[in-house]
């Protein structure tokens, strides 16, 4: 998982798969407990950025929408 | 012969040419005559309240856009008195105010709205503006696979 598109893009398959019943609610709430912390990190990293009032390019952010997208 | 058509048809025709003569001339006849208008339409109001309040509320639905625009200007002008009412009401009704926000929280939630987001990642306004979308839908999915996961029972 190299960016946030992809991010997005394995979460809504995981979400799709949790709900067929393809993968086990506990793989599913670990994994998303992962996410969540990517996340975080990446919002963390927006705000110091802002802070400082500067705007580095962040390469887990800045990968084009359909990056993630095979 | 000098019909009821043709003196409506002539009424018409003067008004549209001298609309603005009437119009200006009907201000004025209201600026000056403020107080027993006022006291003519309470009268009228008191004595037809369900008529009135019918007309208003089928020309509120005929001219929605017009009525919204209405409020909008309403609200704006009385942005102070309608924030006196709201605190007024909230102290008076602590209770009531609770359970309001209460009822809200438990909507945003279940809808896992942008609300409800920004109260999950911490964000105020401008902080919510700055991350990308892609990142707040990838909150909004973690969100979703947590849940349905404790549902089916981690």
């Amino acid at each position: 998982m190299k960016n946030v598109s992809e991010l997005r893009d394995s979460l809504s398959q995981v979400y799709a798969e949790l709900r067929s019943g393809a993968i086990k609610a506990k793989d599913a709430a670990e994994l998303a407990n992962i996410a969540g912390k990517m996340i975080n990190s990446a919002k963390v990293q927006v705000e110091y950025h802002a802070l400082r009032k500067d705007k580095p390019s962040i390469p887990f952010l800045d990968a084009p929408v359909d990056a993630g997208k095979k | 012969m000098w019909t009821k058509e043709k003196q409506a048809e002539y009424a018409r025709a003067y008004r549209a040419v001298n609309k603005e003569k009437l119009a200006t001339q009907h201000r004025a006849y209201r600026a000056a005559n403020k107080e027993k208008l006022a006291a003519y339409y309470h009268e009228y109001y008191a004595q037809n309240r369900d008529k009135v309040i019918l007309a208003a509320r089928a020309w509120g639905e005929a001219n929605k856009e017009q009525r919204a625009a209405a409020t909008r200007a309403w609200n704006e002008r009385n942005k102070k008195k309608l924030a006196q009412q709201r605190r007024a009401w909230v102290t008076a009704n602590p209770d009531k105010k609770r359970e309001a926000e209460k009822k809200y929280m438990r909507r945003v939630r279940s809808e896992c709205s942008t609300a409800y987001l920004k109260r999950v990642l911490m964000v105020n306004n401008d902080q919510y503006n700055r991350l990308p979308p892609e990142l707040i839908e990838s909150k909004r999915l973690q969100i979703l696979i947590t849940r349905e996961a404790k549902q089916q029972g981690t």
